[in-house]
């Protein structure tokens, strides 16, 4: 368990000029481990020495001092190279190859038999939604399907570790929408991913740990889910009739005083969720496109990296009774659930909520793993709420029986 | 192997797709017909060629084909040469500038299978370009080799004279080591330490002079010299040779030069005789018997000068008999031809037609695509340096290190014989006096003793001793003519300029490149 896959000790990393003067110091002394199976995000604004880091995990750039191991070799071993996965800031594909032609080359880089190749640059392209542009130069694609054909070319080894620098740059939210589902289907894989972005949304939603960076030194580490936890406050999302709403209002009131600030608005569906539901009913109307087409989620050839792993991951994630109230989220596999269980989940707990005689916790079946992630923070939020609000009805009712 | 093929076909769908080699191969189609037009006299006896497509050479058909495979030959030799330094210059350098280099160093390549694939990719393009500028060439030959009806013997000439393959024999006279002897102990007498006098240095200088010098003969005088290692006819009694020469006045003229070749077979003491008159500064050529030649694949040639003079011409310039002079190492020859078994193989077969054609010039095609094969070793030498220099530095500045090796390999024997001449004035320059106090011409004269002089003849020495030399690549003089290029010149230049050259250069550029940061930003 927590076998590191990369490591780095005491990294630093300074850039001379012509006549060997230091002149930038682009990372400081960064000591870091990334675990198999981990989606870690790397975060951190422009220049704070996020892709040097990822250029020295990778063997382009070496090291001023320290050490990097990956898969506990150095970065340069040909072999360590054979394992990952990698797509750079921008795509960098050659213009005069088209899509077929740029994965194969890619394939035949890895010393994939002509079959396997065939069979992975088939099964890329229906992912990423580009059979239709398959003969199609890269100089005609635009910049996110060019992107897509970047992870597709980071994917064709079916690695192990997967380093993606600002992979949703140029995508359009369903196109974000979709490495998102790649990440959460690879971490399903025991596959270890190292996400570097500006873009906090897309890594908070992914990734279990984030390194943020700033002038080359890792200045704040740990679970996305402790980072972004806030204690003191507590979000309640229900439809609520305005009775129930008045009566809840009054309660926390009459508990928490009335100099508490509560704020009460309607819940603003995410620009994002909206997005791809338009999308989705112009698709099942079948609305003609150029552009990309419909992606096909999962890769058939990508193979577990941790079959151990993902055995007992099943085995604990089986259906079983849960307490509401003990509902995990400090896992990064319960803050993603997919929008139908999300929905499931909140309209148990609504009822549990609206349901006014008789409050039982309800036992509430673990999903295995979820795609659409957004639901997780509220669900933590909501459960914890709903259970001291429950105790707190519980006992009244004792009280008032009595 | 797999990866370094992925990379090489990469480079060649990327000059292919980007249209350099597409612009080259139509600058070529271009270039080579333009030289057909006829651009000199309108010579309205042959009808065998159209008038647009008709060369204006030496008025016969061998001088018309002679030209059009000078010209061909060249200019396919040029475009390429230019194709290679542009693609050899930035194949590397665009992956590093464009950054695809990004993604390939992240992939289980090595970084010396970059080069090579790289390098291989150009090389293999450059072989099929040539190989298709060479089919098209031998396609033009084969339309300006045709039989004119109006004169059926060009044909002949042409057939025996250039579209053949023939050993080239030259005599055999300088003895290196004794000329280099001779020329030490005259530098030391003139003053210079024996231990400035560098014999591999000098020696291949000897040979240069050697080949630039000619061999005076005056009027009635003889020089003979013999040739050795003449081919063996099956046949001696029908097979007959050609003996070239070159004569020079040693006063301009334009009368012919009268002069007595005799060749003798010393082994049965029988000879033969040609007497010849030929113009001054134009190769001239005659048949020779292979019967003279003895059983040690020897022949004994004299010459003897008859340019005397006739005392009762009424021209006076005819009275005055001339000074001949020519080179032993280069004004003369004899080629043999040899039979070649797959020849002889393809007559057996057929006794007419497309087979008996092809049995008869095909000595002659197997020696063109050996000149092919020269001129693909001299490419395969500027692409590994062009590729090699990219791994340090960006295309600008290595398109300057392509033509720097270009013009050295150009012009290398010129700082030959500047050398030589250098070494030879050494001691003869006096030192300059000064006045006493003039401590700026002290200064200088010091500096230029001390550090000009050693400075310049250091910067000569590695001139002339690192830059390949393109006239030892240069196949044009010989399978124009039909002589044959030899396989162990060949594997020589194989050595010298690939493996030796062109080889360390590229480990060198291998070595630079695995130290190389990609994605380093510029600072």
């Amino acid at each position: 368990m927590d076998e590191p896959i990369i490591q780095t000790h005491e990294v630093v990393k300074v850039f001379k000029d012509f006549w060997h003067r230091p002149r930038v110091k682009a990372v400081d002394n960064l000591t870091l481990s990334v675990s198999r199976g981990e989606v870690y995000g790397l975060l951190g604004p422009n220049g704070s020495g996020k892709s040097t880091t990822i250029k020295m995990l990778l063997g382009l750039l070496f090291p001023t001092s320290g050490q990097i191991a990956i898969f506990g070799k150095p970065p340069s071993d040909v072999a360590v190279k054979k394992r990952i996965g990698f797509l750079p800031e921008e795509s960098y594909l050659y213009p005069y190859l088209n899509a077929v032609e740029t994965l194969d080359f890619y394939g035949r880089l890895f010393s994939l038999p002509g079959a396997e190749r065939k069979r992975r640059v088939e099964s890329l392209l229906r992912m990423t939604g580009l059979s239709g542009a398959r003969g199609r130069l890269l100089r005609e694609y635009s910049k996110g399907m060019a992107r897509r054909i970047g992870i597709a070319q980071a994917m064709i080894n079916d690695p192990e570790l997967i380093i993606l620098d600002e992979p949703t740059t140029g995508l359009d939210p369903l196109g974000t929408r979709e490495i998102k589902d790649l990440i959460l289907e690879l971490k399903d894989k025991g596959k270890t991913v190292l996400l570097c972005s500006h873009l906090l949304a897309d890594v908070e939603d992914v990734c279990d740990r984030v390194g943020i960076l700033y002038g080359g030194r890792l200045q704040a580490e740990g679970q996305t889910t402790e980072l972004l936890r806030q204690d003191r406050q507590t979000q309640i999302t229900a439809e609520l009739d305005d009775k129930t709403l008045q009566e809840a209002l009054a309660l926390i009131r009459k508990r928490q005083g009335d100099a508490i600030p509560i704020k009460v608005a309607p819940p603003i569906e995410r620009l994002e969720n909206f997005f791809l539901r338009v999308v989705e009913e112009a698709r099942t109307a079948e609305q003609p496109t150029s552009g990309v087409e419909e992606a096909v989620s999962g890769l058939d050839f990508l193979s577990d990296a941790d079959k151990d792993k993902v055995d007992v991951f099943n085995r604990l994630s089986a259906p079983k009774p849960l307490p509401v109230k003990v509902m995990p989220v400090a896992s990064p596999a319960g803050t993603t659930k997919k929008p139908s269980g999300t929905k499931t989940a909140e309209q148990k707990i609504l009822s549990n909520l609206t349901a006014p005689r008789s409050m039982e916790t309800k036992p509430e079946p673990k999903k295995k793993t979820a795609g659409k992630s957004e639901a997780g923070k509220p669900l933590q939020a909501d459960s914890k709420v709903l259970n001291r609000l429950l105790d707190q009805d519980s006992s009244k009712r004792q009280t008032d029986k009595k | 192997m797999g990866i370094i093929w992925a990379l090489a076909r990469n480079t060649i769908i990327q000059a292919l797709r980007m249209r350099a080699a597409l612009v080259l191969i139509v600058l070529f189609f271009i270039a080579a017909p333009v030289l057909l037009f006829n651009v000199g006299e309108d010579n309205a006896d042959d009808v065998r060629t159209p008038r647009l497509l008709r060369i204006e050479a030496d008025g016969t058909q061998e001088g018309e084909v002679k030209l059009l495979l000078t010209y061909s030959v060249t200019i396919a030799s040029i475009l390429l040469i230019v194709l290679t330094i542009l693609l050899s210059a930035s194949v590397l350098d665009v992956e590093i500038v464009k950054k695809y280099a990004f993604l390939i160093c992240s992939k289980p390549v090595r970084r010396w299978q970059i080069m090579v694939g790289k390098w291989l990719g150009i090389v293999l393009l450059n072989t099929a370009l040539l190989f298709i500028m060479g089919i098209l060439i031998l396609c033009e030959v084969w339309y300006f080799s045709r039989t004119d009806p109006a004169f059926p013997e060009g044909r002949e000439k042409l057939m025996a004279k250039v579209l053949t393959s023939r050993i080239s024999i030259r005599p055999d006279t300088l003895d290196v080591q004794k000329e280099y002897e001779k020329l030490r102990l005259e530098l030391l007498k003139e003053g210079v330490k024996n231990e400035n006098i560098d014999k591999q240095l000098l020696q291949p200088q000897i040979k240069n002079y050697f080949e630039e010098c000619t061999t005076e003969v005056p009027p009635m005088g003889v020089q003979s010299f013999t040739l050795k290692g003449v081919p063996i006819a099956e046949n001696p009694e029908e097979t007959f040779y050609t003996f070239r020469y070159k004569l020079y006045s040693a006063k301009a003229t334009d009368l012919p030069l009268y002069g007595r070749w005799r060749f003798v077979k010393k082994t049965e003491k029988k000879y033969g005789e040609v007497y010849s008159r030929s113009k001054e500064s134009e190769i001239e050529e005659f048949p020779i018997p292979a019967s003279l030649v003895d059983d040690n694949g020897e022949i004994f040639v004299e010459f003897q000068n008859l340019t005397i003079g006739n005392p009762d011409d009424p021209n006076p310039k005819n009275r005055i008999p001339h000074t001949v002079t020519f080179s032993l190492t280069k004004g003369v020859e004899l080629l043999a031809y040899k039979e070649s078994g797959l020849g002889n193989f393809l007559k057996s077969l057929s006794s007419a037609g497309v087979v008996r054609d092809l049995a008869e010039v095909l000595p002659f095609i197997i020696n063109f695509f050996k000149a092919l094969l020269l001129l693909l070793i001299r490419l395969m030498m500027i692409a590994a340096i062009g590729v090699a220099a990219t791994s340090l530095v960006h295309f600008p500045v290595a398109i300057l290190v392509l033509l720097l090796v270009v013009f050295l390999g150009s012009t290398r024997d010129v700082y030959a014989n500047i050398l030589v001449q250098t070494i030879r004035r050494e001691k003869a320059e006096p030192t300059p006096e000064f006045e006493a106090g003039e401590i700026a011409k002290d200064t200088a004269i010091s500096l230029y003793n001390e550090v000009g002089k050693p400075a310049w003849k250091f910067i000569l020495k590695v001139i002339t001793k690192v830059p390949p030399r393109f006239e030892d690549t240069n196949p044009i003089p010989d399978f124009t003519v039909g002589r044959e290029i030899s396989w162990s010149r060949v594997m020589a230049q194989v050595f010298m300029d690939l493996i030796l050259r062109g080889g360390i250069v590229f480990g060198l550029g291998i070595f630079l490149f695995y130290r190389r940061e990609i994605g380093r930003p510029e600072l």
